[in-house]
């Protein structure tokens, strides 16, 4: 009996202690905590993308980033005025932060500030980095993005695709793609306001047409006509609908030598037309027909009293370099289906500038354009910059916030004319991303953000250049295969 | 059979390791792989996808000429055992037969018609596979095709037709023939049954495909990749060999002795079968050879993999022995001797039935000009359009290791070393590049370090200091504009000059001879002294550079012209003079005409 009392005792001693011993060592004592009792660092992180100092919308993905900082480990934070914090580590570099928390984050913390609190562990020690501070606006932007992905290329193409992307996740589905297309040139996507029940885009090649989707009717229509230059080329739809907007080019191009520059893209002539997608009628808009100037990105006011476009009057012997264009509008009346006088807003030539892709603001108050030092084809002109015409001053103005010292320049609104979304090679110098923009209610834009993805460096390892980011209030609902259909049927 | 097959294998190895090698390098850098999931799952997305992804990466090994050769003897030897086991199945026999040695003999043939990629034999390889693992039993067959059909179809594409084809044609066969009725009643199905799985069902797998899984042409999704698409260019061969494997596959249900086995044998069947056979396989292999192999492509391609490698040395004497008569051949040749600063010396050593063309082509969208056009603009060091036309190549072929190279080279040159670093991360992500990788990235951020390479130095160091629009179609604009950027720039110069002599234009090469002696201290090659002899002549003392002419050439051009004269006609005089003369430019200016490329 005393065997066994005593075998029990030493049984029970040895399972205290070693219960006592784990208990010991999974109580580290306290945490290192990454505010302020460690070694302060005086300088923000370097994160990519560079999400520092930006204002976001309350329904945007998550900003998934990569620390690019020398360290063995690192903390993140996630700190808002209100709710809970978000605590993170990162994987590798990078830091991927969960749909769920995210969302409730942002709905928490709309309209107030929120910081990015960055910890780094080396050679044992903790080191915080000064908190990175952004906002969240109460302002939401539009659910969908649409763009076409395709390689940087000059005369040649392969495979590209034009994809919808939901902003508030990271999910993006093909509209469609070229393979599927006998490898056809798909472009120039454009929608009426915003709503992709009017959508249209061209393909070029063997099963050539414009593709034209209004409501619940989807037809491939071919816009040459024998009076105009080219087919369509660059379209704006009329917010009704009923129109599209449509320039006719002669494009031509020129590969410089010198190694600071790539490519010179010029129209020798342009001109512009209307097509009543009813009736399938095309006629030029008024004193756009001839040589006397050259027209083109024509764009619709959200109203659809006017029409801007960028017109040049060179002519087909005018060096390259002196090109310049102007943004003009001119009046429209919907219901008479008739223009009126031309109008200049923006004398660029006038500054030895070239102002090209002229897009109004819903609420009619400013213009955003691309201004470079001369010529057509921005994108391709390291200097390139967004501009701001004031429509009630006429005044104009370059937003420092905004651009780069590289190409900024394809831009679309937002519906509540908040955010502006828009292309921009400033990460490499080649390959072009999508950047994002708030404007406040003074219309000052603030410093962009680079398109949130799930894997933060899935740019680093994309070869495509996102091309025409057009932002729609809902999503494409033609499936692919619908699409397919109708390009393989003749056009009309 | 294995010594049947020991010897196939040999076979195979030895031609494409000494004469097929061609082979290997012609379809070594088709498309550059990686080794991510991102690049598998690319392949996923069409039926097809994973046989073509399969012959991609074994076909990264072709560089290496051993592993090459022993892959491509490796395939074609599984497809032939694979064939001796289905028509062994059918027989019931072991012995290996004379007649399937067909199989690997057109094999052969067909990949020595280059375009026939590896993923094409796999895709015989795996439906003979499949074949040999159908079960006897009837109810399990059912079962058996209702479930890996699809699967296979996903895998191999159109594959899986070819597959039917062969089950139709011996489930047909099997029932006409006069076996053992209950062997029948157990194996064999109903006509109509075998129809439904074998001719039905495939159809409705891909047509189901169609309507709501893949979106790719409805032809497309029956042929692909099978070697029959508009893709592949036309070659009988396919046809007969697809014919030829349906063939064995009734004879081995039909005829079993009409495969001649070679086991059992007597003095009787040896001279009655076996024998006839083997001269019948000799005579298919000398038409085989006789059809398919192109001594053309094999010095194109070695003179093309010299070129890749910059054995400018290896590739003229190469040349020396092979004088290429092909438009590529010629281009590479002359490129050879750019680098090796020999074509104002010996540009007519070698035929130039091109003209220009052999020079530079002019632009073309299309791969195999657009990835070769690239290496003419890199050699007269002009950067931007050798990084445009290897873009260009690489959106029409996707990245090779060729154009990924000079991209690299390119954007290191124009200090884009943000788009440098993206592609040299590519690099990283091959199997066998990845010491290139580090070598490239080390000039990142370091121009000076790029100066001292030999290979980027001398691109960095070319000025350009007057931008001019590169003129794609007109040669001559373009190198005298880079001349007049720099001067020092040779390579344009002996272009320039190479381009005058085939056009035969004396008069604008004596206005270069000053700066381009200037250039190249004071020497005067011989084939430009020869130019400068011909316009003293045809100025008859006027307006004449005060160049001196070397003693011997005005010798040599005495007895050139005496010949001359003295021939009866112009046929007989080229005749004459050709051995002595014909690498001359008085030879050229005289009798050279040019064929169209």
């Amino acid at each position: 009996m005393g065997r066994k009392l005593l075998l029990r005792f030493w049984l029970q001693s040895i399972c205290a202690m070693i219960i006592t011993s784990v208990l010991i060592c999974a109580c580290k004592g306290p945490s290192p905590n990454p505010l302020g009792e460690n070694g302060e660092l005086n300088r923000t992180p370097v994160i990519f993308p560079d999400y520092r100092g930006v204002t976001i919308p309350g329904n945007i993905a998550p900003l998934n980033f990569q620390i690019r900082e020398e360290g063995e480990l690192f903390r993140v934070i996630l700190a808002g005025e209100k709710g809970k914090e978000i605590h993170l580590k990162a994987k590798g570099e990078s830091v991927r932060i969960s749909s769920k928390r995210w969302k409730r984050f942002l709905s928490e913390n709309s309209g107030n500030n929120f910081e990015i609190r960055v910890s780094k562990k080396d050679s044992g020690k903790w080191q915080d980095f000064a908190p990175i501070v952004n906002r969240i606006a109460r302002h939401p932007i539009d659910p969908v993005l649409v763009y076409r992905l395709i390689p940087p290329g000059y005369e040649t193409w392969s495979s590209m695709g034009l994809y919808q992307r939901n902003l508030t996740t990271f999910r993006k589905k093909a509209v469609i793609e070229n393979r599927y297309a006998e490898e056809n040139c798909i472009n120039c996507h454009a929608f009426a306001a915003g709503n992709p029940d009017f959508m249209m885009f061209h393909v070029r090649g063997s099963l050539g047409g414009t593709l034209i989707r209004k409501g619940e009717e989807l037809k491939k229509e071919n816009l040459k006509r024998d009076e105009t230059l080219s087919s369509g080329v660059y379209p704006s739809w009329h917010p009704s609908g009923e129109y599209i907007a449509f320039s006719t080019n002669k494009i031509e191009q020129y590969f410089h030598a010198r190694t600071e520059k790539i490519i010179e893209v010029l129209d020798r002539h342009s001109d512009l037309i209307l097509y009543n997608t009813t009736t399938g009628e095309i006629s030029h808009v008024p004193g756009t027909k001839g040589d006397r100037y050259m027209e083109t990105y024509p764009a619709w006011s959200p109203d659809g009293l006017y029409l801007y476009f960028s017109r040049s009057e060179a002519t087909a012997d005018t060096p390259y370099d002196s090109i310049r264009y102007d943004i003009c509008r001119i009046a429209f009346d919907p219901v008479k289906n008739s223009f009126g006088d031309t109008k200049i807003i923006f004398k660029a030539s006038a500054r030895d500038l070239s102002a090209s892709m002229p897009r109004v603001s819903p609420d009619g108050k400013r213009l955003l354009c691309t201004v470079h030092n001369y010529g057509t084809f921005p994108i391709w002109h390291k200097e390139a910059d967004l501009c701001v015409v004031d429509l009630d001053s006429m005044t104009f103005y370059i937003p420092e916030p905004i651009n780069s010292n590289d190409t900024d320049s394809y831009h679309s609104w937002s519906a509540n004319g908040r955010w502006v979304v828009f292309s921009s090679r400033r990460h490499d110098g080649r390959y072009t991303r999508l950047y994002i923009s708030y404007v406040d209610e003074e219309g000052a834009f603030h410093k962009p953000f680079m398109l949130p993805q799930r894997n933060p460096d899935s740019n680093e390892h994309l070869f495509y250049s996102y091309n025409v980011p057009e932002l729609l209030g809902g999503s494409i609902d033609v499936t692919p295969r619908k699409w397919i259909r109708t390009l393989r049927s003749p056009a009309r | 059979m294995k010594y049947c097959a020991g010897v196939v294998f040999l076979l195979s190895f030895l031609w494409f390791y000494i004469p097929g090698e061609y082979v290997l390098m012609a379809n070594q850098d088709q498309k550059l792989y990686f080794f991510t999931l991102d690049h598998f799952l690319s392949y996923t997305r069409y039926p097809g996808g994973i046989l073509e992804y399969m012959g991609h990466f074994l076909t990264q090994f072709y560089r290496f000429p051993l592993a090459g050769a022993m892959i491509l003897a490796g395939v074609i030897t599984s497809i032939y055992v694979a064939m001796e086991n289905w028509t062994g199945k059918l027989t019931r026999s072991r012995d290996c037969s004379v007649v399937n040695l067909m199989v690997p003999l057109f094999l052969i043939g067909l990949h020595n018609h280059y375009p026939h990629q590896l993923h094409h034999s796999l895709g015989f390889l795996l439906f003979l596979v499949l074949l040999l693992l159908v079960p006897q039993r009837r109810s399990v067959k059912r079962m058996f095709f209702a479930t890996i059909l699809p699967v296979f179809y996903f895998i191999s594409g159109g594959y899986v037709l070819l597959f039917c084809l062969l089950i139709l044609t011996s489930e047909l066969i099997l029932m006409g023939t006069r076996q053992d009725l209950n062997e029948r009643t157990r194996e064999s199905m109903p006509g109509i049954e075998v129809i439904l799985w074998n001719l039905a069902y495939p159809i409705l797998i891909i047509l189901l495909g169609a309507g709501f899984v893949f979106l790719d042409p409805i032809k497309d999704l029956f042929i692909n990749p099978l070697p029959l698409s508009s893709a592949y260019p036309v070659s009988s061969l396919i046809y007969i060999f697809i014919a030829t494997m349906v063939l064995l596959s009734v004879l081995g249900r039909s005829r079993p002795e009409w495969l001649i086995p070679v086991s059992g044998l007597n003095r009787k069947i040896l001279w009655s079968r076996i024998v006839p056979g083997i001269l019948v396989l000799v005579v298919t292999t000398a038409l085989t050879v006789r059809y398919t192999y192109n001594a053309k492509n094999r010095d194109f391609f070695r003179m093309e993999q010299m070129a890749v490698e910059e054995d400018w040395e290896g590739l003229l004497h190469y040349a020396d022995r092979h004088p290429s008569t092909n438009l590529f051949g010629t281009f590479y040749t002359n490129l050879a001797l750019a680098n090796q600063d020999l074509l104002c010396t010996s540009l007519f050593n070698y035929p130039q039935l091109f003209g220009p063309e052999g020079l530079c082509f002019g632009w073309d969208a299309k791969a195999e000009i657009l990835k070769r056009g690239s290496d003419f603009f890199w050699t007269v060091h002009f950067v931007n359009e050798a990084q445009h036309w290897s873009f260009e190549s690489m959106v029409v072929e996707g990245f090779t290791l060729r154009n990924l190279k000079r991209l690299i080279q390119t954007e290191l040159v124009r200090g884009n070393y943000m788009v440098a670093a993206k592609y040299i991360e590519l690099l990283d992500r091959t199997l066998f590049d990845r010491a290139l990788a580090d070598h490239y990235r080390s000039f990142i951020f370091r121009p000076e370090r790029m100066k001292e390479d030999p290979v980027l130095g001398p691109a960095i160091g070319m000025q350009m200091n007057q931008d001019f629009f590169s003129e794609g179609a007109d040669l001559e604009k373009n190198l005298r504009f880079l001349i007049a950027n720099d001067p020092s720039n040779r390579r344009a110069y002996d272009y320039l000059m190479g381009l005058l002599m085939l056009e035969k234009r004396v008069d604008a090469i004596v206005e270069l001879l000053p700066g381009y002696l200037e250039q190249n201290g004071g020497k005067l090659p011989q084939l430009l002294e020869e130019s400068l002899l011909v316009h003293n002549l045809l100025q008859r003392g006027e307006d004449i550079p005060d160049i001196p002419l070397s003693r011997n050439t005005m010798q040599r051009f005495t007895e050139y012209s005496s010949v001359l004269r003295r021939a009866p006609n112009e046929e007989e005089a080229a005749r004459i003079l050709y051995p002595v003369y014909g690498n001359t430019f008085w030879f050229h200016m005289n009798f050279s005409k040019f064929s169209k490329p």
